[in-house]
Parts: C-alpha cells; structure tokens; sequence
C-alpha cells in the first residue's frame, strides 16, 4: 500500500470516529431521555411567548423524528452553524475559534515545559533504575498527578503574585493574558492572534514580556497535568530501548555513554512520547477549562466553563465536538507525519 | 512484613486513606448537620486558632467541621463511581471479548468514548442533564466505563484460548454461567488493580468540575466547591483556599500511591 492509500485510509478511519463523536454529541442535545432539547436554546427565567417557542421548535426541525434531525444538525455542523450560544452571543464555532488562539499558546507553553522537564527527568529514572534517583522522580510525579490542578493554581497566585508582590519583590501576575495598562500603551495589531508571536513579529517588545510574563503561572499549572505521563511513558520507552542490542554494541565499541543515551537510544526512546501527543492535546484542552477559570485566561476552556454557569448546553455540547476535532486532526498530523521520518512505519 | 518493608509508599498511602476514609465515615455522626446552617457573619475569616483549627468561612461556620463533612460526600461520590464504571465495564468486556458478535460493535462504541477526554465529556453529559453532583457523578460513571471495558476485553480474549475453558465448553457450560462463575473471577485482578487510582483521579475530576460550577452551592460542604468560594477571599483569608485543597491532594496523593503499587503488582504488561 502505498503512502498516499495509507493517508486516505487513516482520514475514512478518523472522519469514522468523529461520525461517531458528532452522533453522541446529537443524542446529547436532542436525545437525552427527561431532557427537553428546546431548554438548551432559551434563557431560564425570561418570558417567551408560545407563538417564538413554535417557530423555534420549526427551526430546529423539532417535531421531526430523530434520524431527520440528525441530518439537519450534521448538515448545519458541515456549514459551521453549530448552534447559538446564549452565553457567547453568537454562534459555537465563530466563538470558539476567536478564542483558540489564547488556548493554543497556553496549551503549547505547557506542553514544551512538561516536555522539557519530563523527558530528562524520565530519562534520569531510566537511567538510574531502582536507586534513588528513579524513587525520587517517582515520588516528585505522583505527587504532580495528584494535585488538584486548580487548587495548586490558586496557591501559585498566592506565593508568586500576592506574597511576592508584599514582599517588594519581582512577582508574576496572576490573571489575563497581558497587562492592561502596558496593551493600552503600547497597543498590538493581532496578526496571528498569538500574542508573544504578534509581539515579536510587530517588535513591541514591553507587549510581549508582559504577554510573557502572565503564561508562566497558568502555563505551569497546566503543564503538571501531562507531565507526570511524560515522564512515565519516557522512563518505559529509555528501559525498552536501553536492553536493545544496539545500545549493547555501541557501548562496546566504546562510546562514551553520555553518546550512546543521547544520541543513539534517547532519539529511539522519545517517539512514544510524540505518538502519544494527540491525547495528551485533549488531556490538556480539558485542563484548560479549569486552568483558564482559575487565571482569568480568555481562551476556549473559560468559555466552556462560563457555558456551564449559564447552563449554555449549546456551548458546552460544542466544546466537546470541538475538542474532539482538534484532537483528530493533531491524531492524523502526527500519524503521517510519524510515517514520513520514520522509515520502520509501514502503512 | 518483608512486604510491608519494600513496598513503604504504598503502605504509607494505605494507612492515610484509611485515616481519612474513616474520618469521612464517621463525620455525620460525630458533627451535627446544623453547623453547616450556623451562618454567623460576625465570625466570618477568622483565622484558624485553638477553637476553629481551619479557621472559619465567608458564612462564619467553622471549616474543620466543613471540611470533614466534605470528605463523606466527595469519597462516596467517588468510590460509588469508580465501582459502578469498574462494573459496567468488567462486564461488558467480558462480553465483548467473549461473544464474537458483540466484539465490534462494543469496541467501536468505546473508540468513540475514548476520542473524547474524559472531563470534556463529562463536563457536557451533567452540563445536559442539569447541574448537581449526582448528575455529575452519572456523567463520570459514562466517561470512565469503556477503559475497564477494554482491559476485560483484552484479558479475556487471552483467557478464552486456555484449555479449560475448552474443557468446561465441551462439559456444556453455557456462556452466562461461563463469564460470570469462570471467566471474570480469573481474569480480573489487573482490571480491578486500575481502581485505586482511578478513585484517585476521579476524586480530583469531580473537584475540578465543582469548582468550575457544577458544585452543589453553599450550603452541601463539597470540596472542590469550598475551594471555589474561598478563592473571592484568597488573598484575605488563604486558608478558605488551602485546606480543603489540601484534602483533596492528601486524599488523591494516597490513592495514587497504593494505586502505583497495585498497578506494578498486577499488572503484567508493565513488569520491567
């Protein structure tokens, strides 16, 4: 089979699963038993006369069977009418996306930091298996796993930002992507709608430390959710490479063994933990809706959580059909990209 | 005792989760239910002394007190979870690993639950069904069922292929009689060894979505909602936001050292 079957086949495969995640989805608003599926698009406590609640029940095709209905819900999912958000004030999608650009950089800010931290703190236990160091990166990441991330949010509010700043010292803020005063000065023109790349790009450099500055606390938190998975899956993947023959022939050649782990098994040993980053995405997207309410951070997560204040099911239906998308599409990204530099895939 | 010697962590998570499994126990009976109705705003955020050892909330009622209270609702929530998904699960992964017919169908359904990170699912589940730990806690029991569902399948599908189930299959044991008295009893102990971590981390997830507005208001003490109302008073009175925090980490912490234990021990996949 051919490269391009290979990618064709994978699409038909994910496009199946996200079949699948948009009909749990259509049984959520539509067909939960108890649930009247109008609730979901009408303000609780405002008046509403008979003659709106009937057009409303027509437009969304209402009084049709179920089946009818999923094909107009799919077809308006196809032309990215998601539904309105009452909490949004406008619909899902245009919503969400807007909104996307401040959770990617989080999530990413995380992801490069659990990465960085966790693979050499893998990489150690790997190493040193059974003595103390491994206990110690073992204890260190269970402990990380069993904070409750917005809790350990807060606290890092309270040291780095309240304490330090009544000490006089240097803190870190604690709320929002950028300091207000500091965006009023020295206004951004959004570009991509990455703040530190905007920053960078545009030269406006007070923007960007400031931007800077206000991912570390929330970027931190977030980034404790996929380290301790990091630093597990590592530690497995460096043991398994480090019994392979290879790793045995380059030591006796006589590489100096800083060589033979970096070079020859850390390079082998890493691909688990990027095959592995599609459902670390979605681990992360669901932190973000905790760690984006903790830290005031405007992006998709603080919307879905405001959704559910409001009760917006609309919204928060929404976020995990959008949720599950990215995290298909960084699925088949990493697949085919993986199928490319490494020539032992065979597809 | 040799055990108890090489395996410190675990034991020492399994005696702090008996401590505050007990505590939760016994809270109802040893704290009266009309201290969580004793609003005194006179005697609100005063700090933790001889008399309120965490000090006392925005309502002035005394956090020890609502802290433990908390423990019995957030532990049942969590235990009763994890059972009920443990449950479902086993069963079903019985099922599919057992009866050809069911396999696909069963299979894809979980490849579907598993696409979806388990929060965010959850999250829209008790988001549909109307905000309250209860529905919470059904949506958690659907999020969390398809992975023990595969862990079953996977064993059982080994199971199926040793001789004596061919021997009882050939003695005309039916399938019912075979899953449930010969299959499940077998094969369960890795599944089950996955639980205590998962009442972990179910424990931490419920908090989670307490604290982003699915808690059950002031007045049922719940953890993840005591840290949410603190947080308005955070830098004013911090320990509103730290103990009950603190509960939920001590509780989650113990869980995932007897649960590292147990998966290491059973598990057999990840002997190295």
């Amino acid at each position: 089979m051919g490269f391009l079957a290979y990618v064709i086949k994978r699409l038909l495969l994910l496009g199946l699963v996200l079949l699948g995640v948009s009909i749990v989805v259509f049984f959520l608003l539509r067909g939960m038993p108890g649930v009247d599926p109008l609730a979901a698009y009408i303000t609780p406590g405002l008046p509403i006369s008979h003659d709106a609640l009937n057009s409303l029940r027509k437009e969304l095709h209402l009084e049709q069977p179920l089946p009818v209905q999923y094909y107009f819900y799919m077809a308006g999912l196809l032309h990215g009418d998601w539904g309105y958000s009452r909490t949004a004030t406008q619909n899902v999608l245009p919503a969400l996306l807007e909104r996307l650009p401040a959770t990617i950089e989080l999530a990413v800010a995380a992801v490069l930091l659990s990465v960085l931290l966790g693979v050499p703190a893998g990489v150690i236990a790997a190493l040193r298996k059974d003595r103390a160091a491994d206990l110690a990166v073992r204890v260190v990441s269970i402990t990380g796993i069993s904070f409750p991330v917005f809790w350990l949010g807060i606290i890092l509010q309270l040291v780095f930002f309240y304490y330090l700043g009544q000490l006089g010292l240097p803190h870190l803020p604690a709320r929002g992507r950028v300091d207000e005063l500091v965006a009023l000065e020295y206004p951004l023109q959004p570009i991509t709608g990455f703040y530190l790349i905007d920053g960078l790009v545009e030269g406006n450099m007070p923007f960007f430390l400031s931007a800077l500055a206000h991912l570390v606390l929330p970027a931190f938190a977030l980034s404790l959710i996929s380290m301790a998975s990091v630093v597990r899956i590592m530690r497995a993947s460096m043991l398994e490479v480090l019994r392979q023959d290879y790793i045995l022939l380059a030591r006796s050649k006589g590489l100096p063994a800083r060589v033979v782990v970096i070079r020859h098994a850390l390079r082998n040993a890493i691909t688990p933990v990027l095959t592995t980053a599609g459902t670390t995405l979605g681990i992360l997207l669901g932190g973000a809706v905790v760690v984006e309410t903790v830290f005031s951070w405007p992006g998709v997560g603080q919307l879905a959580a405001q959704g559910i204040l409001n009760d917006d099911s609309v919204l928060v239906v929404g976020f995990t059909l959008f949720v599950a998308a990215m995290m298909v599409i960084v699925n088949l990204a990493v697949d085919v990209l993986y199928a490319i530099v490494d020539p032992r895939v065979r597809y | 005792m040799t055990w108890m010697r090489r395996n410190k962590l675990a034991v020492a998570g399994l005696l702090i989760f008996a401590a505050i499994l007990l505590m939760g126990a016994i809270a109802p009976y040893a704290i009266s239910a009309a201290v969580v109705r004793n609003v005194q705003f006179a005697n609100k955020l005063t700090a933790p002394d001889g008399a309120h050892w965490f000090g006392t909330d925005d309502y002035g009622r005394d956090l020890f007190s609502m802290v433990l209270l908390a423990a019995n609702l957030d532990l049942r929530a969590a235990l009763s979870v994890v059972a009920a998904a443990a449950a479902i699960g086993i069963v079903m992964g019985a099922l599919a690993g057992f009866i050809d017919r069911l396999d696909e169908p069963l299979m894809r359904v979980t490849d579907i639950f598993l696409s979806i990170p388990s929060l965010v699912l959850a999250m829209a589940i008790a988001s549909v069904l109307g905000r309250s730990i209860q529905n919470l806690s059904i949506a958690l029991v659907i999020v969390s069922w398809p992975i023990y569902c595969r862990l079953m399948r996977g064993q059982v599908l080994t199971e199926k292929r040793k001789p004596y189930v061919r021997a009882l299959t050939t003695l005309g044991v039916g399938h019912m009689r075979m899953i449930f008295r010969h299959i499940i009893p077998n094969t369960l102990a890795p599944v089950v060894a996955r639980a205590p971590a998962d009442v972990g981390l179910i424990l931490i997830t419920m908090a989670a979505l307490s604290y982003i507005g699915f808690g059950p208001g002031p007045y049922v003490p719940e953890w993840g909602s005591l840290v949410a109302a603190g947080q308005a008073y955070i830098f004013q009175a911090p320990w509103l936001v730290i103990f009950p925090g603190a509960a939920i980490f001590l509780t989650s912490l113990s869980l995932n050292l007897v649960g590292d234990w147990a998966r290491d021990a059973f598990d057999p996949r990840l002997r190295t």
